[in-house]
């Protein structure tokens, strides 16, 4: 059976997975706390902007007027 | 080495401990703070807490020394530690405990079943098989560890086993949780630059990733044979392959990467870490932090272990001092230390001894407080005693504590053999006895009492009659010989049928026995926060 870096496919197998696994638990962290924040960030922002944008005043018919 | 050397470093070692128990026990206010370090752990305090109490001396030296007789298929159980033991463990099970927990204001694994299921008795039950399976394992580990230093530095066995168990007992009784969690801190930093010099070490010797599997692969049975190691036998197909499909070795690999692998998820001693976070997010940004811990433990110590045969074999190729090939030394959890001592400059030895010693004392410590917690919390306080103050509760737990670290001092000193193999099927049975009421107490709200009752004692009397009956290493200890005496069954670890029986019994009554009233009120409440 042929070898990848010395060993054999299932044992290759579990070698890439394990560095893999790990690379998973890395990337989720950043995800959580670089990704996942900033979308956070951004719906919060959207929603602060949409709250601060001035409300036009709405305009009430006075008696008479057409 | 010079003993005296070391023994200065230990007394410093145990002063550094000496004085976070002290902390500890300044911060520690009420029984919460003891138990839980008042819910209030960082992240990296979590990782490195929850991986230096799942990493013990056993898998260090033990497993490493597994590797270098089964190969490098026991990779497979560093994917696992990963995956399933931080990934999966912290994202499936950690959130939803913390959440169930505060809502439960629960500080145990019991104590989140007993209030989740409103019994009492419960959590008593499941006090009392964690505490007594905990004193024996906690036992082996300083049988362990006291056999190396004494092996290492010729102190003799009895004043190892005293030494340790003192220091320990001392800042766990006074410090709680946030002592052990401190240390573990410390020692966590301590096992990875231990691990990290060895790996880099080791790999570097034979020259690369590549050259030294290579080098690995190229060791037939015959050479194997020439130091007398069981790699001979048990890696047939060579040291960086996986064993022929259902071979007895295969078997072997099998129970030993799913009987650990699968069993993390309900260890006690690594849900308490789950209780102790300050918030969700501490939790979720452990996950990294862990998942590297756990790489840099595991899976460099499963990789080294084969490795060392290449060393062994040509000695003296790599040790001026060596003229002949080294000899395999009897028992595996000696192959890693033999490599260290005869291939490493001495202050690494050092190193690598309290890297040792701290994997050691880390797991031995969560043992004993997870110990000392059920026999104090669940056991006299929730089982035998009514009303118990906050103050009287703290007290009544430090006490257990302390009777805890006695028995284990005293069973260390005299170890009968039946601590080997209690110690053998701890996380089988912890896995088979609590994994399906712990997962479907947090996921299943028709789970009812006495279907957790069924699940939990069916798993644990199922698991025992395995052991006694059936297994290959536990039953010709026990009773002469397996019932069973095909190998593919008795070496099979309980929990590949333990587990599910558990699922099925703790399912079929729930339905069948479905909750009360009061029961249905516990339930809201422990779902209230999620």
């Amino acid at each position: 059976m042929s070898l990848i870096l010395g060993m054999d496919i299932y044992v290759f197998s579990a070698w890439i997975l394990t560095i893999l696994a790990a690379i998973l638990c890395i990337l989720y962290g950043i995800y959580n706390e670089f990704i996942k924040k900033k979308k956070n960030d951004d719906k919060k922002e959207q929603k602060e902007k949409k709250k601060s944008k001035p409300k036009q005043p709405v305009k009430t018919m006075k008696k008479g007027e057409k | 080495m010079d003993v005296i050397f070391f023994a200065i470093f230990i007394a410093l070692f145990a002063a550094l401990f000496g004085f976070l128990g002290f902390l500890g026990y300044k911060k520690t206010k009420t029984a919460e703070d003891y138990y839980v370090a008042g819910r209030s752990m960082g992240p990296i305090v979590v990782a490195f807490s929850y991986g230096a109490t799942f990493i013990s001396a056993v898998a260090l030296i033990g497993f490493s020394g597994i590797a270098s007789i089964y190969g490098h298929s026991v990779l497979w159980l560093a994917f696992l530690n990963i995956f399933v033991g931080i990934f999966i463990a912290f994202i499936v099970y950690g959130f939803r405990t913390r959440k169930m927990g505060l809502s439960l204001q629960a500080v145990t694994l019991p104590e989140m079943l007993g209030n989740r299921f409103n019994s009492k008795r419960i959590q008593s039950v499941s006090g009392l098989i964690i505490a007594i399976f905990m004193i024996a394992y906690t036992s082996a580990v300083f049988l362990a560890i006291s056999s190396l230093f004494q092996v290492t530095f010729g102190i003799p066995y009895e004043i190892c086993v005293v030494i340790f168990t003192v220091v320990v007992g001392i800042y766990l009784v006074v410090g709680g949780l946030y002592a052990v969690m401190w240390t573990h801190a410390i020692q966590g930093i301590l096992m990875l630059v231990g691990m990290l010099i060895l790996t880099i070490g080791i790999y570097s010797m034979l020259g690369g990733v590549g050259p030294a599997h290579e080098a690995a692969a190229a060791l037939t049975p015959e050479i194997l044979e020439s130091i007398g190691t069981p790699a001979a036998t048990q890696a047939p197909n060579g040291l960086t392959s996986m064993p022929p499909f259902l071979s007895q070795p295969f078997m072997m690999v099998l129970t030993i990467i799913f009987g650990v692998g699968i069993g993390v998820l309900a260890q006690p001693q690594l849900i308490v870490r789950y209780l102790s976070a300050k918030s969700e997010k501490a939790l979720r940004r452990a996950i990294p932090y862990g998942g590297i811990f756990i790489l840099l433990m595991t899976f460099t110590a499963f990789s080294v272990g084969p490795l060392c045969n290449v060393l062994m074999v040509n000695a003296p190729t790599y040790s001026a001092a060596l003229t002949e090939p080294l000899m395999y030394p009897g028992t595996p959890d000696k192959v890693l230390p033999l490599v260290v001592t005869e291939f490493f400059p001495e202050w690494f030895v050092f190193l690598f001894l309290f890297a040792v010693l701290s994997a050691a004392m880390s797991t031995a410590s969560a043992l004993f407080h997870s110990a000392g917690a059920s026999i104090g919390r669940d056991v006299c306080e929730k089982g035998l005693m009514k009303d118990c103050s906050e103050k009287k509760s703290l007290k009544i737990t430090r006490i257990a504590t302390l009777v805890i670290v006695f028995a284990t001092l005293i069973i260390s000193l005299n170890p009968p053999d039946y601590v080997a193999i209690l110690t053998s099927f701890f996380f089988g049975l912890m896995a088979v006895t609590f994994l399906a009421p712990y997962t479907l107490m947090l996921y299943w709200k028709k789970t009812s009492r006495i279907g957790v009752w069924t699940g939990m004692l069916g798993g644990f009397l199922f698991t025992m009659g395995w052991y006694v009956l059936v297994y290959f290493k536990t039953a010709p200890q026990i009773i002469g010989s397996s019932l069973i005496s095909e190998y593919i069954w008795n070496m099979l670890d309980p929990l590949f049928i333990g587990v599910p029986l558990s699922f099925l019994l703790t399912i079929l009554f729930s339905l069948i026995m479905k909750q009360d009233a009061e029961e249905i009120k516990t339930m809201k409440k422990a779902f209230e926060n999620i």
